[in-house]
């Protein structure tokens, strides 16, 4: 053919790395890029175990499935998942407190000012019940309860959203199984060398077997090493210790809780409990629980962190505990050259709002957004980036607020978290809430209003005043309002079934009859 | 602060929108009232953007009484002469041009009928242009909606009228007008306080000279010396087909805006003084009319900190609207909407600090749009011109430049005023079409995409084609008020 | 009755059947409605030819005018599209190029492309004359897809035609005519009857002994001619001087990999073999000089080049190039074989049927066969096989080949007068007219001029008005529209996979 006129498509591409992150980029190559004409091919080794402690999920995995074909009920199945409506914390405010940060809106707006402003004004004349109470989720998760939402906007039912506690290594077998049968290739083995173009970009592997791969472009799923992003192509890290201290986490799974009536029940939450210095996870599968404590070795050694975990495990342990070493950051660029680092590669977030596999997803949807061709042009790398950074921008500070707006003073890891420097962003936004209850709006990025109220008030920082359009309103008619919320909070939640049998009845009945709501790329309800 | 009073000050368009919304929120709670300055440097005419509906949504202002008030017509488009070469026009419609299709932007379709040599122009694609184009309209009717098809649109209107049409709903609603005496001596201003008028807070709307936000923060005004600071004024009788568009004419100093009202056309003929003189520039005007010109001395600067303790800076005391002054009327909504979002009932400078941040950022997001027909032009056969293309451009511009000429895909930022396709459009229009598109049309069915793209467009002419003249139209509609 | 119906033709009779025979049956059943009773004669005894299997796009018209669906008739045929011929080894060994459908580039301010591609290349500045051909583009990528409606884009405004199995097409025919009420008689002519006062053809006897009678014969009778030639006498004009070719070997073989969507043509030491892809299988057959080449070695060269197993016995024929004196003598129109023969080089076979057809349809006679029409249809004919004749000849005269007898003989011989003008006006201004309806326009003398050697050493002057920097952004961005065009057609296999693929 005629060869100073070919076309630069991208024709081949390696990811290096299984996992959730490795597999998730490949299944979502595989159905967009493939048929396109891509031959692409995974790199892992079954030597190098993968770090699997991204189980708890967010509701935007399930529209990362749907946009794949992936059945729900199938899904389910295949990776032992259970149902999330949010994340419940403990001792983080102060010792003994409890709040769910929940996939849902708080009451709804009236004239355009959201409902937690109407609850402050009720809340400081000490006439309101807690704002845990307005929202159905997070009702409905205290009892144990579970429901797929409505669409329907009128119906409160549609207020909240959904996601999934699953088995990451189940996960990732399942869309190991989806991509091969797509035509992704996966050879098995470890890189012993890299070789890099004139240029600089990445051209081939070479593995321990003696084969060396190449291919136009790479997506690194190394984990922390991050084999090509860094050991190659240096791009470099920045290093948020000094926001995010923990540094080390243990994890161990044990069966499913015995004991107590309360998690007799099946818990539709993630838990994340303060320590002294980290906190604890417990995420209930349909086959096991997952545990595990994230810690900061400058406040706890390995062995006080796996005690304190062993202690506080209400079953028997199933394996031996997994330690794991981090540095919460990210990779300068996610994108260098011909090299996208997704997942661990590209940076680390500990997993407390449950965004591990959110951020590899939102890589990969990027990446099929600004898929290049050989050309690799400037302006669209630079824009995945730029768009990517926001991400962890966002969550991290978020992070940041769950340790800092703390009273505890009970250990020197809190002492720290309670008086360290924050960003000034978030400074700033933290000054605007304690003044009357305002939240900074963004568009971009996880976490919007009804997160920001949640984390707020569950952790005592608590406005002086409150909207003042809020006084246009009569006291009457706030009062009403305010009781039909919580009045139909509570009977939606009381009528809701226990997860349990839900999750046990879908799990069987026939495929036409599991009727799950569209997803969307949202934490909450349908109008926000 | 407990905010128990608001000054308004100025008689201007900006200061009747602020008295209206900030009673209809806080009449009860609050004692408004307007010193009715005389600020001179309001357009005779607007051309608005859609937010003005929504803008009366808030107030519950009926649209028909409204365009009974205001000499108003509607606006579908805006048609762009002479910009990127002399006798070149386009068209930039309300509203966005085509329809993502499986997750990819409409653009990145025309891109690749483009690339197969296609030589229909991107706007063949809106309805709203085409409409303009005919000067027809017609709501569209539920089966075309449900179709897919969007007329959104918006208004040209009269802004002396309207202002007094704001003036007696805030009036109703309790807010003091204070003129006379008072409003004629020269404003003075100690430690925060105005010696005039006693008030919590201060909105300054006096216009350019913003005599009250001037003397807290002086010279904190960002001028970049890119487009006019000249402005010269006339209006003409209207014509027997009123157009429902906004015309924007490339000159060798500057453009001319032509804004058509039902009664009358509003013609404004700006200019940048540092390449023609006043007097050169009134001959010029002469040679196209008898009518009596105004001259307005502008500035195309803006405040970046409005917000400066107890006094807001809105309309032209706080920015000039931006090169091509597309978005003025909407940024006075923007200003004070955020404002009551802000509103410090409780003392922090966070919320001051906040304000300006926000506004900084929608602000530099409209200047870069307006930048761009600057920016992609090609003329250069005069100063004025040469001046303002070889103006370096800012980083964020220069990648939103690159990256959709590179890939066709638009960068979102948080304060967009103008939408992602809008954007696409300016670029299309401007001859600025991308080398690639989005790698998920590979393998596309051609034959199945050209016949979903003539239909769009041969839909889109059968609704046109259907639709009554703007005249007739406006005569209906206000007949039946 | 009026005078007029007194005198109208009420009964046709065709002598013989293949692609020409029902093409016509079809082609007058159609035109003529109910008005006239349509006999054909055909013996399934008498094999057809079949060597007219490569087509131009005017038989879209002929498929228009009868209303036929275009996928219908391709999936009834075995048929596949065709964008052009490649021709192989023809100005050297090694060296090929492909006469085109459609055009090459877009015209600037008036003026054809050429001359601006003209104007670069003998500056030395131009890419390859091919990359300005949509056609040619898709049939190297093996693609193909019918023109899309997009305004100004080269896909909108492109010409191609069908590869098909002519036996399969007069079946499909014979099943329309006989629709329309054309009676089909099966038998050998044995005597053709002429009438005493005038010579005009009476009647046909069938071995059998079954009398057609007429008031106008068709003779598609073949090489033999038996009405036009056998009884009329009618002479033939012999063109073996300019085209030597007499004989010809065909033989279908299996399939290849890809499915090309045009013909190819690849000369020999003494002729040239060509290649017809279809759904189920290719045609092939090698054209060749007698007297330059035995039987023997034509066979054995022809199964030598073969893509696949050949899947019958070579068959072959004799012809001499030439045509019918007259086409139209007295009441009997010659048409195909029997009115003329010339290598199916460039595909015209069927085309020359069709027009022949029309040309008769449009100067269809009453009973009185008025001179002034039968006239000037013969010089209609004459002329338009003439033009083709010149074409053909080109091909072989614009050779640099020395490596046989055959090429030194084409090389030196002697061209009509009309070919050399031709080629004169061409080399010294680049110039290419299309005279009087002639068959090959343009594009076609073009393609064949630069690949086959014959080089401009002028251009139109209006070309200089563009500047040089102009012309060359244009060019290239015509290029790249090209490419990108190519680059979003379907693979030729998979559109007719998806439109018209046959069971």
């Amino acid at each position: 053919m005629l060869e100073h006129n070919a076309d630069p498509a991208i024709r081949s591409l390696i990811i290096l790395g299984g996992g959730t992150s490795g597999w998730m980029t490949a299944a979502a190559l595989a159905h967009f890029f493939v048929p396109r004409g891509v031959q692409v091919t995974l790199v892992e080794s079954e030597a190098i175990g993968t770090v699997g402690v991204g189980e708890a999920t967010l509701p935007h995995l399930r529209f990362f499935n749907q946009t794949l074909g992936i059945d729900e009920q199938e899904f389910m199945r295949a990776t032992g998942a259970s149902y999330k409506l949010g994340i419940e914390f403990s001792n983080w405010g102060k010792q003994g407190d409890s709040y769910i940060h929940p996939f849902g809106d708080y009451g709804q707006d009236i004239k355009g000012v959201a409902f937690h402003h109407y609850w402050l004004k009720q809340y400081l004349q000490g006439k309101a019940h807690p704002i845990d109470e307005y929202s159905l989720p997070i009702m409905a998760a205290q009892q144990n309860k579970f429901l797929f939402p409505s669409s329907d906007e009128r119906s409160i039912l549609s207020t909240f959203s959904y996601a999934y506690h699953i088995d990451a290594g189940l996960y990732a077998r399942y869309l190991r199984n989806y991509s091969e049968a797509r035509g992704v290739a996966r050879q098995e083995g470890k890189v012993v060398s890299v070789s890099q173009t004139d240029s600089g970009d990445i051209k081939s592997i070479t593995l321990d077997n003696g084969k060396e791969l190449a291919a136009d472009m790479f997506i690194d799923c190394s984990g922390f090493r991050g084999v090509l992003i860094e050991q190659t192509l240096k791009t470099g890290y920045e290093d948020w210790s000094h926001w995010l201290p923990c540094n080390r986490a243990v994890a161990v799974p044990t069966q499913r809780s015995i004991g107590t009536e309360r998690s007799a029940s099946f818990p539709p939450y993630t838990k994340a409990i303060a320590r002294d210095a980290g906190w604890q996870w417990r995420i209930p599968l349909q086959h096991r629980t997952g545990n595990g404590v994230v810690y900061c070795s400058d406040f706890c050694s390995d062995e006080q962190a796996l005690d304190a975990l062993l202690k506080n495990l209400d079953a028997p342990t199933t394996a031996d505990p997994n330690f794991l070493r981090f540095v919460t950051g990210k990779r300068k660029q996610a994108w260098n050259k011909n090299c996208v680092a997704i997942g661990l590669a590209g940076g680390f977030l500990e997993p407390l709002e449950s965004t591990s596999i959110y951020l590899i997803q939102i890589a990969i949807m990027k990446l099929v957004e600004f898929f290049p061709d050989r050309e690799f042009d400037a302006a669209p790398r630079a824009e995945f980036n730029r768009q990517l950074d926001l991400e962890y921008d966002r969550v991290r500070d978020f992070l940041i607020l769950h340790y800092h707006a703390t009273q505890r003073t009970d250990s020197e890891f809190w002492n720290h978290c309670r008086t360290m420097k924050i960003p000034d962003e978030l400074a700033h936004k933290m000054e605007l809430f304690r003044a009357r209850g305002h939240v900074v709006q963004y568009k971009q990025g996880l976490f919007l209003e009804p997160s920001w109220v949640a984390v707020y008030l569950g952790q005592g920082v608590i406005p002086q005043a409150f909207d003042a359009r809020v006084n246009a309103v009569s006291e009457r008619d706030c009062a009403a309002l305010m009781a039909e919320t919580y009045n139909l909070v509570a009977r939606a939640s009381g009528d809701m079934p226990l997860h349990e049998k839900f999750l046990q009845h879908h799990l069987q009945v026939p495929a036409a009859q599991y009727a799950s709501p569209k997803a969307r790329m949202s934490l909450y309800g349908v109008r926000t | 602060m407990n905010i128990s009073s608001i000054a308004i000050v100025g008689d201007s368009l900006a200061a009747w929108t602020a008295a209206a919304i900030l009673a209809k929120h806080f009449a009860q709670q609050i004692k408004i009232c307007v010193l009715e300055i005389p600020v001179p440097d309001d357009a005779s005419a607007e051309s608005a953007m859609p937010s003005l509906r929504e803008f009366h949504r808030l107030l519950n202002i009926k649209e028909r009484e409204f365009f009974q008030a205001t000499d108003a017509t509607f606006k579908l488009a805006t048609h762009y002469r002479d910009w990127l070469r002399p006798s070149h026009s386009y068209w930039l419609g309300v509203g966005d041009c085509g329809m993502s299709l499986d997750g990819v932007e409409f653009q990145h379709y025309a891109n690749l009928l483009h690339q197969c040599g296609d030589s229909t122009a991107y706007d063949a694609y809106s309805l709203t242009v085409q409409a303009a184009r005919k000067r027809k309209f017609n709501p569209l009717s539920n089966s075309q909606q449900a179709a897919g098809f969007q007329l959104p649109y918006a208004m040209h209107l009269d802004t002396t009228s309207y202002k007094q049409m704001l003036r007696g709903y805030a009036t109703a609603m309790g807010v003091t007008a204070i003129g006379g005496e008072l409003a004629q001596t020269e404003l003075t201003l100690e430690s925060g306080k105005l010696r005039q008028l006693q008030a919590d807070f201060f909105i300054d709307c006096t216009g350019a000279a913003g005599k009250l936000i001037e003397n807290l923060a002086p010279g904190d005004l960002v001028q970049d010396g890119l487009g006019c600071d000249r402005r010269l004024s006339w209006i003409e009788p209207s014509p027997a087909d009123i157009p429902n568009y906004t015309t924007l004419s490339a000159h060798a100093y500057g453009w001319q805006k032509t804004i058509p009202l039902r009664s009358e056309v509003h013609q404004h003929y700006f200019y940048n003084s540092e390449f023609l003189s006043d007097a050169q520039a009134l001959e010029i005007i002469k040679q196209q009319t008898t009518e009596d010109v105004q001259l307005t001395n502008l500035h195309s600067g803006y405040r970046p900190n409005p917000w400066v303790k107890n006094c807001l800076a809105l309309g032209e005391a706080a920015n000039g609207g931006g090169q091509l002054g597309l978005s003025n009327l909407h940024l006075v909504h923007t200003g004070i909407l955020r404002f009551i979002e802000l509103f410090p009932s409780v003392e922090s400078p966070a919320f001051a600090l906040e304000y300006n941040r926000l506004t900084a950022l929608e602000y530099e997001r409209i200047a870069h749009f307006q930048q761009l027909p600057f920016a992609l032009s090609q003329r250069d056969e005069s100063n004025f011109w040469r001046v303002n293309k070889m103006h370096p451009l800012p980083a964020a511009l220069s990648h939103s430049i690159d990256l959709f000429k590179q890939r066709g895909k638009i960068a979102g930022h948080e304060q967009e005023t103008f939408s992602l396709p809008s954007w696409a459009a300016m670029f299309l229009a401007n001859e600025c079409w991308p080398q690639k598109y989005d790698p998920r049309l590979t393998g596309i069915k051609l034959e199945q995409l050209q016949q979903h793209t003539a239909a769009m467009k041969t839909g889109i002419q059968q609704i046109v084609n259907a639709m009554p003249s703007h005249t007739e139209y406006l005569q209906a509609y206000l007949k039946n008020a | 009755m009026t005078f007029a119906q007194a005198d109208a033709i009420q009964k046709i009779v065709i002598a013989g059947g293949g692609t020409a025979g029902w093409m016509t049956a079809a082609a007058l059943s159609n035109a003529l409605g109910k008005t006239c009773e349509i006999n054909l004669v055909e013996s399934a005894e008498i094999g057809t030819v079949g060597v007219g299997e490569a087509t131009i796009p005017h038989i879209q018209l002929f498929n228009e005018m009868l209303g036929v669906d275009e996928d219908e008739f391709m999936r009834k045929t075995q048929a596949t599209f065709k964008l052009g011929i490649e021709f192989v080894d023809w100005k050297q060994k090694g060296q090929r190029y492909v006469h085109p459908f459609g055009s090459y580039g877009e015209d600037i301010a008036a003026v054809p492309f050429h001359h601006y591609w003209l104007k670069l290349s003998q500056a030395g500045m131009a890419p390859a004359l091919e990359e300005f051909s949509l056609t040619i583009q898709a049939a190297h990528a093996n693609k193909f897809m019918r023109p899309v409606d997009i305004p100004d884009s080269p896909l909108s405004a492109f010409n191609y035609a069908f590869q098909f199995d002519a036996g399969l097409y007069a079946a499909f025919l014979r099943d329309y005519a006989e629709q329309r009420g054309v009676h089909r008689f099966e038998g050998k002519i044995a005597q053709v009857k002429l009438r005493a006062h005038d010579g005009f053809i009476e009647s046909l006897v069938l071995e059998n002994g079954e009398l057609m009678a007429g008031d106008l014969f068709i003779d598609c009778t073949g090489f033999r001619g038996l009405l036009i030639e056998q009884a009329l006498h009618t002479g033939y004009d012999d063109w073996s001087q300019w085209l030597p070719c007499d004989r010809a070997i065909a033989v279908p073989c299996a399939n290849a990999d890809v499915l090309t969507p045009y013909t190819r043509a690849t000369a020999h030491a003494a002729g040239w073999q060509w290649r017809i892809p279809l759904q189920h299988r290719i045609g092939n057959g090698h054209v060749y000089s007698s007297r330059f080449m035995s039987d023997d070695e034509a066979c054995a060269i022809l199964l030598k080049n073969l893509d696949g197993e050949p899947m019958a016995e070579p068959k072959q024929l004799s012809f001499k190039a030439g045509r019918r004196k007259k086409m139209w003598v007295k009441n009997c129109v010659a048409i195909g074989l029997a009115s003329g023969f010339m290598e199916p080089l460039e595909s015209t076979s069927i085309h020359l049927i069709q027009t022949a057809i029309g040309r008769l349809i449009s100067l269809f006679p009453s009973r009185a066969f008025h001179r002034r029409e039968i006239d000037f249809y013969n010089q209609s004919g004459a002329y338009e096989y003439e033009r083709i004749r010149d074409f053909l000849i080109l091909h072989y005269r614009a050779t640099e080949r020395n490596d046989s007898p055959f090429w030194d003989h084409c090389r030196d011989m002697e061209i009509p007068q009309y070919l050399q003008d031709k080629i004169d006006l061409y080399q010294n201004s680049g110039r290419i007219y299309r005279e009087n309806d002639e068959l090959f326009g343009v594009t076609s003398w073009l393609a064949v001029f630069e690949g086959q050697g014959i080089k401009a050493r002028g251009y139109h002057p209006m070309v200089d008005n563009l500047a040089i920097d102009d012309l060359k952004t244009r060019v290239a961005d015509y290029q790249k529209v090209l490419r990108k065009c190519t680059s979003l057609m379907p693979a030729h296999i998979d559109y007719i996979q998806q439109h018209c693929r046959s069971f």
